[in-house]
């Protein structure tokens, strides 16, 4: 046996340290292969002996916290989302309140009370839209820092400035995208009972604020403007309707059910955009 | 995959194959598919409980993170990229099949995430940053000097990805080339084209470094 043949054999074998029958006879007789053989098997081991330093960093620890972290428990008021009336002072009570741990930017926006009190100030929110902008001052205080609410609380603060209701829906349409993104991403860490506040809070501003903003619209302003928010609803739904068939367990209802606002939300100003036209 | 501590206290005459020496050596059985005990986990993780996810995630985070560190020469990337593996398996544990292989599924969706960091440094034009290596003594070390190590470390790192990402499986993870080509989304004599390429080209730059003179030259017998 030719000497190459025989160390292909050696390197196409699973394990070189194990010879194969056929090229015993073949090593017996040359030293040179022998002395390949040993430099092959000591190779495998020299690659295991050599890898990469043992993992020292925070991010498996801060993974492992997320994980195995109790679910939150957020109370909300009964009525923080009615529409027909002012809401009661809203009441954000988050227990246990397990300590925010160091996971990184992105992350860190997913806090659960962050979401918790977005909902209820959504709920005021809209609540305000409905009373076409006037303020009714300060409603929740001492919450979390959070990007996510802090969105909410800036959409708030431009539905009171907000001058007619073209500026207002334009509001409720950031701030429905904003729900969106938030959903899209919350979907893959925090399924249940985050997601589902994220999707009630989404039909409130996308499938029923909307509209009642839009039905002030005389018909010139829902020709200028109501295709736009369409455009964006429709595409709403089709990428919720996306995530929903990759989401994790707990996740997919909310993704559906946002779907399902984004189609209302679009057929209801559509229907609108016909009675003008009509 | 079992993990096993044998230790050799001396080695019988008459069978002295030098790669066999005493001391301890960590034998790896790859049973193929999840045990009981990770099978409960992974049925747990489906139905939504974190915990048991968890509990995955302490069992490979180190290992998978140690894979990514060879594909990527780059502590950090090799950190992201396990994170970014975990969150990923864990949106989709529904959809991982009970009785396959776990392990392989989870090594598959990093490799993907390679693959993609891959194209976005491509995309930047960012080369990825070989990470120093730490020598990790034991019997293999100890059969090999300092210098021959390093020039393993070396060799190892020259490789094309493709070739390492497979090597290392075979001989970090022990996967049979059936799973290394389940990982890499190759067929699997593709898997064993890419190991036999590996170390093809780790002897013929090792070879001339650490045989003696005229064991490396070939001839019929």
């Amino acid at each position: 046996m030719n000497c190459d043949t025989a160390r292909n054999r050696m390197l196409a074998v699973t394990d070189p340290a194990a010879i194969p029958a056929a090229l015993v006879e073949h090593l017996e007789a040359c030293s040179g292969c022998q002395a390949w053989q040993q430099l092959l098997t000591r190779i495998d081991g020299a690659v295991v002996a050599t890898g990469p330093a043992a993992y020292a960093g925070k991010a498996k620890q801060a993974l492992l916290e997320k994980f195995a972290a109790p679910k939150l428990v957020v109370a909300k008021s009964g009525s923080g989302i009615k529409l027909n009336k002012p809401a009661p002072k809203a009441v954000v009570v988050v227990q246990p309140a397990a300590p925010r741990r160091p996971l990184g930017e992105s992350l860190a926006r997913f806090w659960p009370a962050g979401v918790a009190a977005a909902v209820i100030l959504t709920g005021v929110l809209i609540w305000s839209s409905l009373r076409n902008g006037k303020s009714d001052g300060p409603t929740v205080a001492a919450v979390p820092a959070d990007p996510f609410l802090d969105k909410v609380v800036t959409a708030k603060v431009n539905l009171d400035r907000a001058p007619d209701a073209t500026a207002r829906l334009n509001v409720l349409d950031v701030l429905g995208s904003d729900i969106h993104t938030e959903a899209r991403t919350l979907a893959q860490f925090t399924p249940g009972a985050e997601m589902e506040s994220l999707a009630a809070m989404y039909d409130k501003v996308v499938g029923e604020a909307m509209f009642e903003q839009a039905r002030g619209l005389n018909l010139e302003e829902k020709r200028a403007n109501l295709p736009k928010f369409i455009e964006h609803l429709s595409k709403a739904e089709q990428d919720a309707n996306k995530l929903a068939a990759d989401a994790p367990p707990g996740s997919v209802q909310p993704l559906k059910e946002m779907a399902r606002s984004a189609q209302k939300g679009r057929i209801a100003l559509a229907q609108l955009m016909q009675q003008g036209q009509g | 995959m079992l993990d096993v501590v044998a230790t050799v206290s001396a080695v019988p005459s008459g069978l002295d194959p030098p790669q066999l020496r005493t001391g301890q050596y960590r034998v790896s059985i790859d049973v193929g598919h999840p045990t009981g005990d990770e099978a409960d986990l992974i049925r747990a993780a489906q139905a939504g409980d974190r915990p048991a996810f968890a509990q995955l995630i302490e069992r490979y985070w180190d290992r998978l993170y140690r894979w990514l560190c060879r594909l990527t020469r780059d502590a950090t990337s090799a950190e992201d990229l396990t994170q970014e593996t975990f969150l990923k398996a864990f949106a989709a544990v529904g959809r991982f099949q009970a009785g396959s292989n776990f392990r392989a599924w989870l090594f598959r969706i990093a490799q993907n995430n390679f693959v993609n960091l891959r194209r976005a440094m491509r995309h930047n034009r960012q080369p990825l940053v070989p990470e120093i290596v730490e020598e990790r003594r034991g019997p293999v070390a100890e059969a090999l000097s300092r210098e021959a190590l390093l020039l393993v470390a070396d060799a190892v790192a020259k490789l094309p990805s493709d070739f390492r990402g497979a090597l290392t499986l075979r001989v970090e993870e022990s996967m049979s080339f059936r799973d290394i080509a389940g990982v890499l989304g190759i067929t699997e004599e593709t898997a064993r084209w890419r190991v036999f390429k590996a170390r093809q080209k780790l002897m013929a730059v090792l070879a001339p470094e650490l045989l003696p003179a005229g064991s490396n030259e070939s001839k019929m017998s």
